[in-house]
């Protein structure tokens, strides 16, 4: 049902763009983003198969974060071109694919799909965006080119294109090994993350947004799927890695948008806790919350300037615009994880999982890393309070929207047991 | 119940002059004060009459709040109401005029309050409530005129000394409950009457209650306070750090007998304690040129006697010196007040003189006070300080030294009582003042004083003569194996220790009126002046170095908070180490990326 | 009832934050004051008012709350606290709701019968402290809010991998207290979890040596005193380690209890001398915080049911006292725009009552029988020395010390010769005072009444740890 709304809609405004204005063209994105949503909301908790595209929990979970980050997205930009909406819909079929295939060629091809839209995306802005998406995409061909080598050693050595098949050997060890720096890549694991603060920076901020949503949502999907046998113990490596640079990185840093980036690398550290145990609903949970909070900061940033958004051309916000002020204040606790915001709760899932699986150290590691984020994300959120000369020209929808999502994480955060069963469910 | 109300009749006194004083006109407070205090006395007494009395209500989980009015603390109270009633009506006439009238009475109520929590206490944790009271009241007393920074400077100076006593007094409480898992007096009365348990550990706690004592008392090494607290004004110094308060360490050791009887070698130490600080008073006396701490210096000499006394093991002694002693001392300070009043406050000896003919009345209350403190036979500080004489004699562990070196002190009191009234009332006038008798509301206290400092001694006289008191309290006081004295002996040092009295009290009358003094007496005086330096020594030992360690510390605190930034921001630094990978290069990146992969792949377990 | 006592002031804080005037505040205090109150004066006996709702179903995780003898004791003084704080606090509405706020999430804390729950509290309250220093902080508040921030985080943040370790070690099925303390963790990994629980808790005791956030955490809050007496309602270091890291493994608690003796007698002894040297009131009174909070710790490490009962119950006093100081500190503040305890003198002759209500204040915290510290104080004492006397010893000097930092403020700041001209107590001040020292000298004279729902549960305490009552 979504893939068809997805493609429906894909093939038809392709051909509609020539014809309609691009409001209009707008408005027809976001609808068949919606009926997508409601497909796949109607469909809940049923799987569904059809060769290798296979909607089951996981796919559901995944696809409906990603549909989240592209509305938002779609919701946010104030393009001239109807391309841009285009593309959003392009890779957002992406991400559902990849979401919901096992095959790992059928995988290699939903990345693609995602990613080819996303390369475009990020060139929006010319100059400085256009280098940072030209390291993007050669980087991105890269990890590509690792995750098209473990696919063949994969079927090398279970015979099959399974992902999450059983298998031993260091030929399958090796296969594993490298599909997870292909996706690693994608959900900006260190140390294949570089890209990630320079396109962050230089991509306009609803792009951001969606990678740093939707991506992370497809990806982490796969991600879920190939892990399911078991993790190899390398992805510690990763997780210690991403913790302690995005956070530790992430201090000293004077942009906004950058500083998000680092957060998000850290987070994705945090997330790839979850893979230990492979649980989806922890999983998804903390990406739900992750999404709310990242998406609703860089709402807030790209209502202040779609470029680069220095911490000084914060101060002041919450005096502008308190709704938006409060928006990224609560946004930047929920990245935190203090209680009693969703973040928490997040935090609390997959460090549960951390803990069920006995992975004690990583868990420390990443707990004190992120006391130390502590640091910015407050000079983050407190920076709308101090005194300065903030401007925003919110709509005020975006101000609704952010209101809305702040009380969305608070209420998370009261009763997160309210969205668990329905997750679990999916 | 009833026993409660002795203790919150001035507490009430103390709630009331606090509260609404201000509003009263002279000298209603005063009159309130005193009448509680009466009142307090009266039913003190109807109380010891019908045979005593208990309070027990709950506090503390395994510590009641317990009372017990035995003979021993019936004694005490009569003591403190007694000469408390006397004194605060003494005070309505010398505070008079004072801006800060109902504070005083207000404090002085307080101050009675917890002397009795403290006299009456069954229980240690009870005591010590009226331990550390007493010690507020004499803080806000010494510092009664806060406007003068060398007040205020003493009043602090004895709480804190006092704190360091008072330590000891609750690490005492610790090891008894470690011990016997009780700090009820009574109970741990009856549970040392068994073999002793631990008895290295019990020494150690008789010691460390006696610290307390060592405090309140004044004794060496920790005497310092007393004669700063004289910045109080004159019937506090009768009252508290005279009569009653300073005396409260005896009263513990009298208390706590069942406890030292038991341990020797700490009886030992306070007998020892108690002699030095006796010779420390005296000589101490010698130099002093204010009138108030000449006085203050004999109160740290005698209760340093009445140490000696419970040290050999005669607590009744040392009890009944305290009852003598609170007569003729607060009479001594009283008349030391009446003529401070009279030279319009006036304190220096120097300056005085020749108020013999000026003062009709107070003269002959200086003189009792003084012979009284002097020992002249007859009079009441005679017989107690023969009592103590006799009692170290009779004391198994080197008896006669205590004995002789107790009586030299004698003579030395003798002496110094006589300078103090020499230098007073004697001689010609040196100062430039027009003395006045104080009014009756003064001296009537001072008469009951004066006739207390001639009859107070006959509650116990000598074998064979009658000795009530020592009846009265032998009941409540654990008994010490002593040889005892043959009646000619007894009576043979009676002889002697009068003797040495009058010999000493006629030099000091003939030495004190000389106009020229020889040298070796100069230069004692003038490290007798400065109490041996003890103070300057300690401030230079001890006080100054704590102080500059604390400005030390206060320092060192900072920079542990910049250790701690600094470790924050080397985490900082680090992170911008790692921030500078993002060098912006493809080359760079594309290596790190491929170089990660491999990390990856070497960990992976094959 | 429980739940009605805690929402009470976050409903009324909210709605200051939104602007609704000050008064109302005060009401709202007043009100939650006198429900606190209620609830103490009511309280059975055992657990009342047990709510259990879920909050993560599946993962044992329970909205569990409930009033035992503890921590209705802290619901009574934080309810006092902070009505004291209304009353004479002349700060704007804002800052007053956010001081309600965070008395309500500290009332959540002090009843969470859920560890997770707990941890919510502990980690929540943080926020409304952050924001009152930072909105009515002083000049360098920054860097002592990030202080403050790093020094909690890097406590608590690790120690929710305790938190998680006590369930899934220990084998317990939810987080209820009642489970865990069913299951606590055994062997060699209780030592690690301990450690989680006790960086986090010695922090915010604190504990020297890391104490160092405090200072600055007091020195930069708003002079009127409010979020200090909040902040000292805050450090619960002492009855988090009584009620669930040293319960929750009691084995590793064995092996590390030496070090904390240790520390909190140092952190007794140090305090009190630094606190000597403290030039202005603030940071007098952050060092004070450290002795005090050192002795309770004491009590509370020491594992014996005196020690331990003393311990809170100092805790619980110094929490008003404190608090009173720091409201007292404002008193004077708006008076003569200082601090600065040299730039007093002589306060006592134009303003008695002031000074008396300020000597009821120092004296309470000097431990002054008859007062509200003495209990606490003696309890710990004879709990601590039977479990370690040198260190009961050491750390019992502060007594001495803390009469000298203590009388030695009071008297540079109320007595000696002063020009100062001052207005003694007026207005909201009065009922403060009298409620204050209330407070003390019934806290003072009827500890009995006020721990006694304490001594079960300082019996159980011991008996974990072997020690019998």
């Amino acid at each position: 049902m979504t893939l068809l709304v997805l493609s429906l809609f894909s093939v038809a405004l392709t051909l509609l763009g020539f014809f309609v204005s691009v409001p209009l063209f707008k408005r027809f994105t976001i609808l068949g983003l919606s009926l997508a949503l409601l497909s796949l909301l109607l469909t809940w908790g049923k799987p569904f198969a059809l060769g290798p595209y296979h909607v089951d929990g996981i796919s559901q979970v995944f696809t409906l974060l990603a549909l989240l980050g592209a509305l938002w997205t779609v919701g946010l930009v104030r393009s001239g071109r109807f391309e841009f909406y285009l593309l959003v819909l392009y890779a957002t079929l992406g991400m559902h694919l990849l979401a919901s295939t096992q095959n790992l060629i059928l995988m290699l091809v939903a990345l693609e799909a995602l990613s080819l839209p996303l390369y475009a995306l990020a060139t929006w802005r010319r100059g400085e965006g256009l280098e940072a998406a030209l390291k993007y995409f050669l980087l991105g061909a890269l990890a590509a080119a690792f995750f098209l080598y473990g696919t063949a050693l994969h079927y090398g050595a279970t015979g099959n294109l399974l992902a999450g098949t059983p298998g031993e050997g260091p030929l399958y060890a090796l296969a594993l090994g490298l599909l997870l720096v292909g996706l690693g890549f994608k959900v900006a694991l260190a140390p294949f993350h570089f890209w990630t603060p320079d396109v962050y920076q230089g991509s306009p901020t609803p792009v951001v947004l969606f990678m740093a949503t939707g991506v992370k949502a497809a990806a982490f999907a796969a991600l879920l799927r190939v892990a399911a046998p078991g993790v190899p113990d390398a992805l510690a490596l990763l997780v210690a890695f991403s913790v302690l640079l995005g956070n530790l990185a992430a201090l000293g840093q004077k942009e906004a948008k950058r500083l998000l980036a680092y957060s998000s690398i850290a987070h994705a550290g945090y997330m790839a806790l979850a893979l230990y145990t492979g649980n989806a609903t922890a999983l998804g949970f903390y990406l739900l919350t992750y999404v709310l909070a990242t998406g609703l900061a860089f709402a807030v940033l790209s209502e202040v300037s779609p470029d680069r958004v220095p911490l000084e051309r914060l101060k002041g916000l919450f005096h502008r615009d308190p709704l938006l002020g409060l928006g990224l204040f609560v946004a930047s606790l929920s990245l935190l994880g203090l209680p009693p915001l969703a973040g928490f709760w997040g935090k609390y899932l997959v460090f549960t999982e951390a803990a069920k699986a006995g992975q004690w150290g990583l868990l420390v590691l990443a707990l004190i890393t992120s006391a130390v984020s502590a640091y910015y994300y407050l000079a983050l959120g407190l920076a709308v309070f101090q005194k300065g000369a903030a401007e925003a020209h919110p709509r005020p929808l975006a101000r609704g929207v952010a209101l809305g999502v702040a009380l969305l994480l608070i209420l998370l955060g009261l009763i997160p047991g309210a969205v668990l069963p329905a997750l679990a469910a999916g | 119940m009833w026993l409660l109300l002795t203790i919150l009749l001035p507490l009430v006194g103390f709630a009331l002059l606090g509260l609404f004083g201000k509003r009263m006109k002279e000298p209603l407070p005063g009159v309130i004060a005193s009448l509680l205090v009466l009142a307090s006395l009266l039913l003190g007494v109807g109380l010891l009459l019908s045979g005593g009395a208990r309070f027990e209500a709950e506090w503390l989980p395994g510590i009641p709040f317990s009372l017990l009015l035995d003979n021993l603390s019936g004694f005490m109270l009569l003591i403190v109401t007694g000469v408390g009633f006397l004194i605060h009506v003494y005070a309505i006439g010398y505070m008079a005029g004072d801006a800060g009238y109902s504070r005083f009475f207000a404090y002085f109520n307080f101050f009675i309050a917890m002397m009795l929590t403290l006299v009456l206490a069954d229980s240690y944790p009870v005591m010590f409530i009226g331990w550390e009271g007493v010690g507020l009241a004499s803080f806000l007393l010494i510092g009664f005129w806060y406007k003068n920074v060398q007040y205020a400077d003493s009043a602090r100076k004895a709480f804190i000394v006092n704190r360091i006593g008072d330590l000891g007094f609750m690490l005492g409480m610790a090891i008894l409950w470690a011990l016997y898992g009780t700090l009820s007096i009574s109970e741990l009365k009856e549970a040392l009457e068994g073999p002793l348990k631990n008895p290295s550990l019990l020494a150690l706690a008789g010691l460390l209650l006696f610290l307390g004592a060592v405090g309140k008392s004044a004794q060496v090494p920790l005497m310092v306070w007393l004669p700063d607290a004289m910045a109080g004004p004159t019937p506090v110094s009768a009252l508290i750090h005279a009569a009653t308060m300073v005396t409260a360490g005896v009263y513990l050791i009298a208390r706590s007998s069942f406890l030292y009887a038991n341990l020797p070698d700490v009886s030992y130490i306070i007998a020892v304690i108690g002699l030095i600080t006796a010779f420390y008073g005296a000589l101490s006396a010698f130099g002093q040129n204010d009138i108030k701490k000449i006085v203050a210096y004999s109160t740290i000499s005698q209760l340093g006697y009445m140490f000696l006394a419970a040290g050999v093991g005669a607590y009744w002694v040392a009890l009944f010196h305290v009852f003598t002693h609170a007569f003729f001392k607060a009479l001594l300070f009283l008349a030391s007040g009446s003529v401070i009043h009279a030279l319009g406050g006036e304190q220096d000896v120097r300056r005085m003189g020749g108020l013999w003919k000026h003062l009709p009345l107070t003269r002959w209350h200086g003189l009792i006070g003084a012979l009284a403190l002097g020992g002249l036979p007859l009079l009441s500080g005679f017989w107690s300080k023969d009592a103590i004489l006799a009692a170290t004699l009779t004391y198994p562990f080197g008896g006669l030294g205590f004995y002789l070196g107790a009586l030299l002190v004698a003579v030395l009191t003798a002496m110094y009582a006589m300078r103090w009234f020499v230098l007073v009332f004697l001689g010609e006038e040196r100062g430039h003042h027009h003395p006045h008798e104080a009014p009756p509301v003064m001296l009537w206290p001072n008469h009951l004083l004066a006739l207390g400092s001639v009859l107070a001694g006959y509650v116990a006289l000598p074998y064979p003569l009658p000795n009530p008191l020592e009846a009265f309290l032998k009941p409540t006081l654990a008994e010490v194996e002593a040889h005892h004295l043959s009646l000619g002996a007894e009576w043979g040092l009676i002889a002697l220790s009068g003797a040495v009295a009058l010999l000493g009290l006629w030099l000091g009358y003939t030495f004190f009126q000389r106009k020229a003094f020889p040298a070796w007496y100069l230069t004692f005086e003038a490290w007798s002046r400065e109490s041996f330096f003890v103070d300057r020594v300690y401030n230079a030992l001890i006080v100054n170095p704590l102080k500059a360690l604390a400005e030390a510390l206060f320092y060192g605190d900072g920079s542990l908070l910049r250790g701690y930034l600094g470790l924050g921001g080397a985490v900082r630094s680090l992170g911008q180490g790692m921030a500078r990978l993002q060098t912006g290069y493809l080359r760079v990146y594309a290596l790190l990326f491929v170089l990660g992969a491999l990390a990856l792949l070497g960990v992976m377990r094959w | 009832m429980v739940i009605l006592a805690i929402l009470l002031p976050i409903l009324f804080g909210l709605l200051l934050l939104l602007g609704l005037p000050r008064a109302l505040g005060v009401l709202g205090a007043g009100l939650s004051f006198l429900l606190n109150l209620y609830l103490f004066l009511t309280h059975p006996g055992g657990t009342a008012h047990p709510v259990t709702l879920p909050l993560l179903p599946g993962v044992g995780v329970y909205w569990a709350f409930g009033l035992d003898g503890l921590s209705a004791l802290f619901f009574l003084t934080i309810g006092l606290t902070v009505f004291l704080g209304a009353l004479v606090a002349q700060v704007e509405g804002r800052f007053l709701g956010l001081a309600l706020l965070m008395s309500g999430l500290l009332l959540g804390l002090f009843a969470a019968r859920d560890l997770l729950v707990f941890y919510l509290f502990f980690e929540a309250t943080l926020i409304p402290a952050l924001l009152m220093l930072f909105f009515y902080g002083g000049e360098g508040r920054v860097r002592a809010l990030y202080t403050f921030l790093l020094f909690t985080l890097a406590g608590s943040l690790p120690m929710l991998a305790a938190v998680l370790a006590a369930k899934a070690l220990g084998g317990s099925p939810s987080f209820l207290l009642e489970d865990l303390l069913a299951h606590p963790v055994k062997g060699g990994a209780a030592l690690w979890v301990f450690l989680g629980f006790a960086l986090a808790f010695a922090i915010k005791t604190p504990l020297f040596p890391l104490h160092a956030w405090l200072p600055p955490f007091h020195q930069e809050n708003h002079p009127s005193g409010l979020a200090d007496a909040l902040g000292t309602l805050y450090k619960v270091g002492v009855f988090a380690f009584f009620r669930f890291a040293i319960p929750l493994a009691p084995e590793g608690f064995s092996e590390l209890q030496g070090l904390l003796l240790f520390l909190a007698a140092i952190s007794a002894l140090y305090g009190a001398w630094v606190a000597f040297s403290a030039k202005d009131f603030k940071t007098l009174l952050a060092y004070a915080g450290v002795s005090h909070m050192g002795v309770a710790a004491l009590g509370t490490f020491s594992g014996t049911p005196e020690g331990a009962l003393g311990g809170l119950y100092l805790l619980a006093a110094s929490g008003v006292y404190t608090g009173g100081l720091f409201l007292l500190a404002g008193r004077l503040y708006e008076r003569l725009h200082t601090l600065e305890i040299g730039r007093f003198r002589g306060l006592s002759a134009p303003a008695p009552a002031l000074s008396a209500l300020a000597l009821f204040l120092f004296l309470a915290m000097v431990g002054l029988p008859g007062l509200s510290g003495f209990p606490g104080e003696l309890m710990t004492l004879l709990g601590a020395y039977k479990q370690s006397p040198w260190l009961t010893a050491m750390a019992f000097l502060s007594v001495i010390a803390g009469a000298a930092y203590a009388l030695t403020a009071f008297q540079k700041v109320f007595w000696e010769e002063g020009t100062q001209k001052t207005e003694d107590l007026k207005g909201a001040e009065w009922p403060f005072a009298a409620l204050a020292v209330a407070a003390l000298v019934l806290m003072g004279v009827f500890p009995g009444f006020f721990v006694k729902g304490l001594k079960p549960l300082a019996e159980a305490f011991a008996k974990i740890l072997g020690g019998g009552a």
